[in-house]
């Protein structure tokens, strides 16, 4: 399901059950689809809650056709994470492309993003890919 | 009906025609009482000797049109038809269409322009060509005082500020306050006040309209119009279209007036928010340069400052960052920020206290904007500029060298604004003559362009294009930067573009206070870190 396809960004959920969400990211994030990600990821959001209640721990974001996060896109991220932590929900950046590593990296932002209930971050490498998984897809 | 024979007499006429003409059977048509024209047809039509056209004229004051129709004798029937209903229809038509023609020009002449000054010369112009001998369009009081702009129906205008005193003329101080005007016939046009009458204008005055020009919920004015005694007096429909005119110019004329304000209240705001002019502080040299996203404004998210410490020892504090988002909502952010630094000044011995005080201070429950930013604190001594820097989640700053490397500052940090606290870590630079810090946006190195149109100018590019400026001027750094990224760009979009470089000026005027010996070991700095 698509959630949103406005010129060169689309938000799309891959897969949704009681605990955790999975959506696929493409195109720029940036100062003019920033508002479109949020509202679609609000939504979606909203709806779990009504149909789950407060059950939701983990959100999946699978970033690699993400070609461009611009400030105002990285400032959505924060305000996404303002909601979901204190909910109990964790961010997953997967599948990070080069820039979206360089520019988490450049602000100090990849572990407050990704950070679990208790404040720490997953160990994930340098591309949001968990130990194990195959460092994929830097484009 | 008219029969004439032949020879040009009467032969008959029935009631309706001895009525309007005065003539008997045996006059003739060349006799006084006949109206011309209808006795030029009649002749014109025996001479041609063909079937004429009808003719039209008047008859005692009323309109007609006549229709011959020839006999085979030489007897020609004239039938007479008045029109004086439809010519007088006709005439007003006319007339409506020449005012509706007028107020289109009113309104397109007067629209295309913002200026109030160039409205009101427009509106009084167009009322004295059009509706009266002279026109004077009295503005709102400005305190006691009210512009007067004046024009005679030769083109003139002249404008003026006078005291008024609105009780002077008849129905003025209601047309400022926007009630209806009163009717011209009330007016005296000889009790009319001396400013009420434009210099130049001839004889005494023969009537007055005063008209308020409605705007936008307030009054933008009043229009007087002023008639000489040998014109004819305004008529009920002049004077009714005086009101439209007047209607049309003062909507113009209230659009431009808050136009106006708006522009000065927006310049007033701005002033705080323009960067700075730099220039050299305590032996070392700052320049800027900044170009917003959108061209047509001159403020947005990035933002660069220079605090010039007290005296040469005090180390002079520099700021260069960067607000998510756009115009002018992200650049009321930069003005919040440097107002805070500001205040933060005394502190600014510690970068990371300096940006969790910032931080704090930014911290808002009702959005993430964030700012990236680059913190400087430079001094001058023996010769060499040594710089604190500390980058919070910003590019880092990039040091020309003078023999052309281009080097990165090793600082990094968090974004302020977003996170409830931050840490950064500062790197400690030393710059020896010719050498410069250049700390940028990301508007540079994310300027979009080049051969394909979508690529990146990118750091690589930036980095390359440094090289060649060591040992330039600070000014020159900043100029080269601005200009290849906008050369890149073409006509491309761009986010706000901002560089502010920090130069040990080479050899010359700079070093004056430089009487070290270590110019030579000087080429290899150190740069330090420091948690």
């Amino acid at each position: 399901m698509t959630l949103h396809q406005p010129v060169g960004f689309s938000v799309t959920v891959e897969a949704i059950d009681s605990r955790s969400i999975r959506l696929t990211l493409q195109g720029v994030l940036d100062f003019e689809s920033a508002d479109e990600f949020l509202d679609a990821v609000n939504r979606t959001l909203d709806a779990h809650v009504l149909e789950h209640g407060p059950a939701l721990r983990e959100m999946h974001m699978n970033c690699s056709g993400l070609r461009l996060l611009d400030s105002s896109g990285l400032s959505a991220l924060l305000t996404l994470r303002r909601r979901t932590h204190p909910a109990g929900v964790t961010l997953h950046l997967r599948h990070r492309p080069v820039q979206l590593t360089r520019m988490l990296a450049l602000t100090g932002t990849a572990e407050y993003l990704t950070a679990g209930p208790d404040g720490t971050a997953e160990p994930v490498g340098p591309a949001g890919e968990l130990p194990g998984e195959a460092e994929s897809t830097s484009s | 009906m008219l029969v004439v024979d032949a020879d040009g007499a009467l032969i008959e006429t029935n009631e309706a025609a001895r009525r309007l003409i005065p003539l008997v059977p045996g006059d003739f048509v060349t006799s006084a009482a006949m109206p011309a024209w209808l006795a030029a047809a009649d002749r014109a039509l025996r001479q041609a000797g063909t079937p004429a056209d009808a003719v039209s004229g008047e008859v005692a004051g009323r309109s007609f049109e006549a229709y011959p129709s020839s006999c085979d004798d030489g007897t020609v029937v004239w039938w007479l038809l008045e029109d004086t209903d439809r010519r007088l229809a006709e005439q007003a038509l006319r007339g409506e269409r020449e005012r509706a023609a007028l107020l289109a020009e009113v309104s397109s002449a007067l629209l295309s322009s913002l200026n109030v000054e160039r409205c009101m010369t427009v509106t009084a112009r167009m009322a004295a060509g059009h509706l009266a001998d002279a026109a004077i369009i009295v503005a709102p009081a400005q305190g006691r005082r009210h512009q007067l702009t004046y024009a005679r129906a030769d083109g003139e205008v002249t404008q003026t500020m006078l005291p008024v005193e609105p009780r002077s003329v008849a129905g003025l101080a209601e047309a400022l306050q926007g009630f209806p005007p009163v009717p011209a016939r009330w007016i005296d046009p000889a009790e009319l006040p001396d400013w009420a009458v434009p210099e130049g204008f001839d004889g005494p005055i023969g009537s007055v309209i005063v008209t308020p020009l409605p705007g936008h919920g307030v009054p933008a004015g009043v229009l007087i119009l002023l008639r000489s005694s040998t014109h004819q007096a305004f008529t009920d429909g002049e004077e009714v279209f005086a009101r439209l005119f007047a209607a049309r110019a003062g909507v113009a004329l209230s659009a431009a007036r808050l136009y106006a304000e708006q522009r000065s209240i927006t310049t007033t705001l701005m002033r705080d928010l323009l960067p700075p002019r730099l220039e050299r502080v305590h032996g070392v040299e700052y320049a800027g340069a900044y170009r917003a996203a959108r061209d047509h404004e001159r403020v947005g998210g990035d933002f660069y400052d220079v605090h010039p410490g007290t005296d040469a020892g005090e180390e002079t504090f520099v700021v260069l960052g960067d607000v998510a988002g756009k115009g002018l909502e992200a650049a009321v952010l930069t003005g919040k920020i440097r107002s805070v630094l500001q205040a933060l000044l005394p502190l600014s011995g510690d970068h990371q206290q300096v940006l969790s005080l910032l931080n704090g201070a930014l911290l808002n429950s009702h959005h993430t904007r964030f700012a990236t930013l680059v913190l400087a604190s430079v001094t001058r001594r023996a010769g060499h500029v040594r710089l604190r820097l500390t980058s919070a989640g910003h590019l880092p700053p990039l040091i020309i060298r003078s023999d052309g490397r281009v080097e990165e500052a090793p600082t990094q940090g968090q974004l302020v604004g977003a996170m409830p606290a931050v840490t950064a870590r500062t790197a400690h630079v030393s710059l020896a003559p010719g050498e410069t810090c250049l700390l940028y946006t990301d508007g540079i190195t994310e300027a979009s362009g080049g051969p394909l149109g979508d690529q990146f100018f990118g750091e690589e590019r930036l980095r390359a294009a440094l090289g060649p400026c060591a040992r330039m001027p600070a000014e020159a750094v900043v100029e080269r930067v601005q200009m290849l990224a906008a050369q890149w760009l073409g006509g491309g979009r761009h986010d706000d573009m901002a560089t502010l470089a920090i130069t040990n000026p080479a050899g010359g005027h700079g070093a004056l206070h430089s009487v070290d010996g270590h110019h030579a070991t000087a080429a290899r700095p150190k740069a330090g870190v420091r948690r």
